[in-house]
């Protein structure tokens, strides 16, 4: 693909938005959410994240629980990997998610030859007015679907991952914000591990989950090739929420309370997987389970976590960030450390008395 | 090798074997966390090949000890760790049965006439292996410590090649089979045996923990078991009325010097403080007043006397040898008041005469023994050829000693000290004959050691013991020390066991009572025979005038002893072997020190020495052997106690009596406090209650899955309404007072519920 220079899918709005809260005291963190946003009432941030997973099933089938992970990220302010072999319907996903939120989407084809101003855009002499002025990349989008990220070289890999990071892109010396709310979904797939430049493990821990799709079960499938004939469902979907609503949404997701015992248990799961791989999960880590937790409770239309919340969180979230001696590259990455995972979830308890 | 630190060659080499064996097999990681089990496997194995191999060393010991076994045993060790890597199980067998075999060829290509005996007389030898195990002692064996070293690799071997494979019950079997043996010769005693079947179930205990990777607390099992057996095994017999007791509380063993040898004829145990038995044991009509000799021991183990050889019947008048020297006849016949073992006859018997005839067989010592015990009416006569010497020959018999003689009766054991040995040759310094030296030795005995039948047993060798460190004794220790002194000057003596006179009831007729019994000294004269001597103090007076007049002895008692016509040559002046009054009334055994409590009533001779004897064991505890009695747990005892204490701890883990108290307490326990305090305690008394009915929770399971799975099965719908409210107030980090009220009254009505009662007392 020689002209993957082109986002070839950018639709509705691409306008930059100018808040900046760089609430950035903890490390490594996202900038806290804007507090001219009104917080939803728990219950109303349930409704509108089980609708928004509602809506992306109708065009993703059987995938449950990786639609929630996804819509978890979202609510959490996380990015998310999606890795699997091609054509399970990652960016199906990630496009069905986007069109549910009402929000901007524009797709990142990454290739080797991809340059980092192909993905934060670049500034162009408008012959016209007789100066540069910026046009902006795929990355000024609400969701970004980073397309085989780890084809591209590190260079251009940095370049999104910047954006995630510090939700701004820096372009000759002008650092501009990119929109809110910002969520990356970046796939990969690692059938062909010779011609990929793989992600290092100090960018892999930008996301917030990684999550698997997997083969659909033959029932799943048939009624996937029942709902594709004729026209895709995904060229029908329609919006069930608005940015601004999914904003509220997000800022009552960090008003979920979590108790001192709760965070206790993140750290005891994540200090169980520092004792026992040769990587661990990192406090970056510990801070996204917990975020994800909050998410998982507001989904549920609890204002507070529960352990059941980290648990459900603990793979997705520390599942990348592991290595073991023994992880082999190839087939079934991570599945020793979403062994490990499992591991600290039966042997750590859940209450430091117990 | 010294006797005096003991090596423990076992131990040693088990963790290196151990550790190379893991690796070599790639058990390593396994090790990590049950290298310990393996480890307390192996010594425990180790302490139960001691347990055997103690007793075959201390076999040897007695016949002046060997060099050869415990390197043999080593090398043994060393083999089967070699052999548990290379050699496959079947081979390694074949080998252990090879060295027993071995062993045994290399007893009998030893022992004279044994390859004969081989070829000859299988049959005999099938006898004498019957014999061994229905208890003929090892020690009684001609040459034991060639026995022992032929016994000892084979069964090393093999426990040690299949403990270091991790077979540890084979292990233990073939270790046991040889304890086994060696209990069944008698040999290995009770405390030996215990050990070693207590180190046996440890060994296979551990042993499965290694194999199957268990913890410290799953050995609980075991830690009761063994502590089970080791206070069970010794304090109650299985067999009521055997000869052998059980080891006692009181640790005594026999208590009297009667039972030391009675009890079983073949061996005399030395023990420690005796009490003394007024029962009559037979009547006496004799020619002459004499010691009633019941038996002779020729090998000293260093604790205790050992007859050997196996008795042979009598073949009726004629068939017993007489004296060589000068002898005079003396014809006695007894008659039984209550059943023994033993057949009292006068040194030395030639003839048996009467029913008894039929039943009495003599050892090799030339002693009469029943072949079954004589019970009481039964009667017979003896007629017994003493040996006549005067004095004057006895000094002069010099020290030609015929060899099997000085063979057998010159033997000391390996524990004899060397310092025993110089002293005794000081004490005897410039004798010119062997009376001389007996003479010397009874008379230092008698100067330097008090009478006393409150003692403590001392560990080791007695002789040793006695002559350097004991300063008072009974007639046992006297004895047996005079015994070893005068074999380490290479006298040919030994003990002799037996009664006193007793009492004399007119006539020529005696009582004779328990506490009559007596231990002496035979020492041999060339053409004269066995001689008697007696190296014990002639009781009461003895020790009074010890008291007050040191080593002054007593004319009296020398007439005394003239009076009665005493012909034994013990004619030492200071003090008689046994007194009879000038007025004919017998002072019971001088020996026993019955009389202790009225010294000065010597002169009446009235008294019966049946009570003499009931006054004089009272009078001992307060007669200044002081605060003896007083009743400290001895170290066993202690050892006992622990190993009862440490069995009910293990005994109440595995049935978890602590943690149900404490539950039970836990479980109602419900102080007042602040609102989420009392729901999370309301919470934690429902888990625990939940614990008790379902499951307890999971490690890493949440309450909510806990409730979701409990559901399933039943759950009352108010747990849940706790677990809702527990889960507000700790995680939303608000309740208020009256939903934690609400939890506790559901946790209290669950409780109630669960246990009816108690729960309406408390309501």
């Amino acid at each position: 693909m020689t002209d993957a220079d082109s986002p070839t899918e950018t639709e509705t709005e691409t306008e930059t938005e100018t808040e900046t809260e760089p609430d950035a005291t903890v490390p490594n963190s996202s900038p806290a959410v804007p507090r001219d946003v009104e917080p939803l009432p728990v219950e109303e941030a349930a409704a509108t994240a089980r609708s928004v997973v509602e809506n992306v099933e109708r065009v993703i089938v059987g995938h449950h629980d990786e639609v929630e992970d996804v819509v978890v990220a979202l609510l959490a302010r996380g990015h998310v990997l999606l890795e699997d072999v091609p054509g399970v319907g990652k960016t199906m996903l990630a496009r069905a998610v986007a069109r549910s939120v009402d929000s901007s989407f524009r797709r990142v084809q990454f290739t080797p030859d991809l340059l980092p101003s192909d993905v934060t855009g670049s500034n162009v002499f408008n012959q016209k007015t007789r100066e540069f002025e910026f046009r902006d990349g795929p990355v000024f989008a609400n969701i970004v679907l980073g397309d085989e990220i780890n084809r591209a070289p590190p260079k251009t890999q940095s370049a999104l991952l910047e954006a995630m990071e510090e939700l701004q892109v820096t372009v000759d010396g002008t650092t501009r914000p990119v929109p809110r709310p910002f969520t990356v979904i970046a796939t990969q797939n690692y059938v062909e591990p010779s011609r990929t430049y793989e992600l290092p493990v100090a960018e892999l821990d930008r996301f917030m989950k990684k999550v698997r799709l997997g083969y659909p079960d033959r029932d799943e499938e048939t009624e996937m090739l029942d709902r594709v004939v004729g026209t895709h469902p995904i060229e029908d979907l329609e919006p069930v929420t608005g940015r601004d609503r999914l904003r509220r949404a997000i800022a009552a997701v960090s008003q979920v309370t979590t108790e001192e015992a709760v965070r206790d248990y993140a750290a005891r799961l994540a200090g169980f997987t520092r004792t026992h791989a040769t990587l661990g999960a990192s406090p970056r880590g510990t801070i996204a389970l917990l975020r994800a937790a909050q998410a998982r409770a507001t989904l549920a239309g609890r204002d507070y976590v529960v352990p059941d919340d980290v648990q459900a969180e603990a793979a997705p979230v520390f599942g990348h960030r592991i290595r073991t001696t023994t992880d082999d590259v190839g087939e079934a990455p991570d599945a020793e450390a979403h062994e490990l995972v499992e591991q600290a979830l039966d042997r750590v308890p859940v209450d430091r008395t117990q | 090798m010294s006797h005096t630190d003991p090596p423990t060659p076992t131990p040693a080499p088990a963790p290196q074997a151990d550790d190379e064996w893991a690796t070599e097999t790639g058990y390593l990681a396994d090790l990590r966390d049950t290298g310990r089990f393996r480890v307390a496997a192996l010594l425990a194995t180790a302490v139960l090949t001691w347990s055997y191999v103690g007793v075959l060393r201390s076999v040897t010991q007695v016949g002046g000890g060997t060099t050869t076994l415990l390197p043999v045993v080593v090398v043994a060790v060393l083999l089967a760790a070699l052999a548990a890597r290379y050699v496959p199980p079947r081979a390694a067998v074949a080998v252990a049965v090879a060295a027993v075999v071995g062993g045994y060829v290399y007893y009998l290509a030893v022992v004279p006439d044994g390859v004969a005996l081989l070829l000859d007389r299988t049959g005999r030898l099938v006898a004498d292996a019957v014999t061994l195990l229905t208890g003929l002692q090892v020690v009684q064996i001609t040459r034991a410590d060639v026995w022992a070293v032929g016994f000892a690799p084979g069964p090393v071997f093999l426990s040690w090649y299949l403990a270091l494979r991790r077979r540890y019950l084979g292990g233990v079997v073939v270790g046991g089979l040889a304890l086994f043996v060696l209990v069944l010769t008698n040999d290995a005693g009770p405390v030996t045996t215990l050990s070693g079947v207590l180190a046996g179930i440890a060994a296979v205990g551990l042993g499965e923990l290694d194999r199957r990777g268990g913890t410290l607390l799953q050995a609980d099992v075991l830690v009761m078991l063994v502590a089970v057996i080791a206070v069970l095994a010794p304090t109650i017999s299985l067999v009521p009325g055997t000869p052998v007791d059980p080891l006692r509380l009181n640790l005594g063993g026999p208590s009297t010097v009667e039972g030391t040898f009675v009890g079983s004829p073949d061996e005399m145990q030395v023990v420690g403080a005796i009490e003394l038995s007024t029962e009559v044991r037979f009547r006496v009509e004799s020619d002459e007043e004499r010691y009633w000799r019941t038996g002779v021991y020729d090998r000293f183990t260093g604790d205790s006397w050992v007859r050997t050889g196996q008795p042979s019947g009598y073949d009726g008048s004629g068939s017993l040898p007489e004296p060589e020297g000068p002898r005079r006849e003396v014809v006695q016949t007894y008659r039984i008041e209550s059943q023994v073992r033993t057949m009292p006859g006068v040194n030395q018997p030639v003839e048996v005469i009467g029913g008894a005839s039929e039943i009495a067989e003599v050892t090799r010592q030339g002693t009469l023994l029943p072949s079954e015990p004589l019970i009481g009416g039964d009667e017979y006569r003896v007629r017994s050829s003493v040996p006549d010497a005067g004095e004057a020959q006895l000094r002069r018999a010099g020290t030609d000693y015929p060899a099997a003689i000085e063979e057998r009766y010159t033997r000391l054991p390996a524990s004899t000290s060397s310092e025993f040995r110089e002293t005794t040759a000081e004490i005897t310094a410039g004798a010119d004959s062997p009376y001389e030296v007996a003479e010397r030795i009874e008379t230092h005995l008698e100067e330097t050691k008090n009478y006393s039948t409150r003692i403590r047993k001392p560990g080791g060798n007695i002789a040793n013991a006695f002559l350097l460190e004991m300063d008072a004794g009974y007639c046992t220790y006297f004895a047996t020390t005079m015994v070893a002194m005068l074999r380490s000057e290479g006298v040919p003596a030994r003990v002799a066991a037996g009664y006193t006179p007793g009492q004399s009831v007119g006539g020529d007729e005696y009582v004779v009572r328990g506490l009559n019994a007596h231990i002496w000294v035979e020492a041999y004269f060339p053409d004269v025979g066995w001689v008697r001597f007696d190296p014990t103090p002639a009781g009461p007076r003895e020790r009074l005038e010890y008291e007050t007049v040191q080593g002054d002895g007593d004319g009296d008692g020398g007439s005394a002893d003239g009076a009665g016509g005493e012909t034994v040559p013990t004619l030492t002046p200071t003090t008689p072997p046994t007194t009879v009054g000038d007025d004919g009334a017998t002072v019971t055994d001088p020996g026993l020190g019955t009389v202790t409590g009225f010294p000065g009533e010597r002169g009446d001779g009235q008294t019966p020495p049946g009570d003499a004897g009931v006054a004089g064991t009272d009078g001992d505890g307060a007669d200044g052997d002081g605060g003896f009695p007083v009743p400290l747990p001895s170290g066993e005892q202690t050892a006992l106690g622990a190993l009862s204490a440490v069995g009910l701890a293990a005994g109440a883990h595995r049935l978890g009596l602590g943690d149900r108290v404490s539950r039970a307490v836990r479980l109602r326990y419900q102080p007042a406090a602040e609102p989420v305090d009392d729901v999370e305690r309301a919470a934690d008394r429902l888990e625990l209650l939940l614990s008790e009915r379902y499951r307890p929770r999971g490690t890493g399971e949440t309450r909510r899955e806990y409730v979701d799975a409990l559901e399933a099965r039943g759950l009352d719908d108010r747990a849940a309404r706790v677990f809702e409210i527990y889960e507000r107030a700790r995680h939303a980090g608000s309740v208020d007072r009256e939903t934690a009220d609400e939890a506790v009254r559901l946790v209290d009505g669950l409780v109630a519920d669960r246990t009816p009662l108690p729960g309406r007392l408390a309501g």
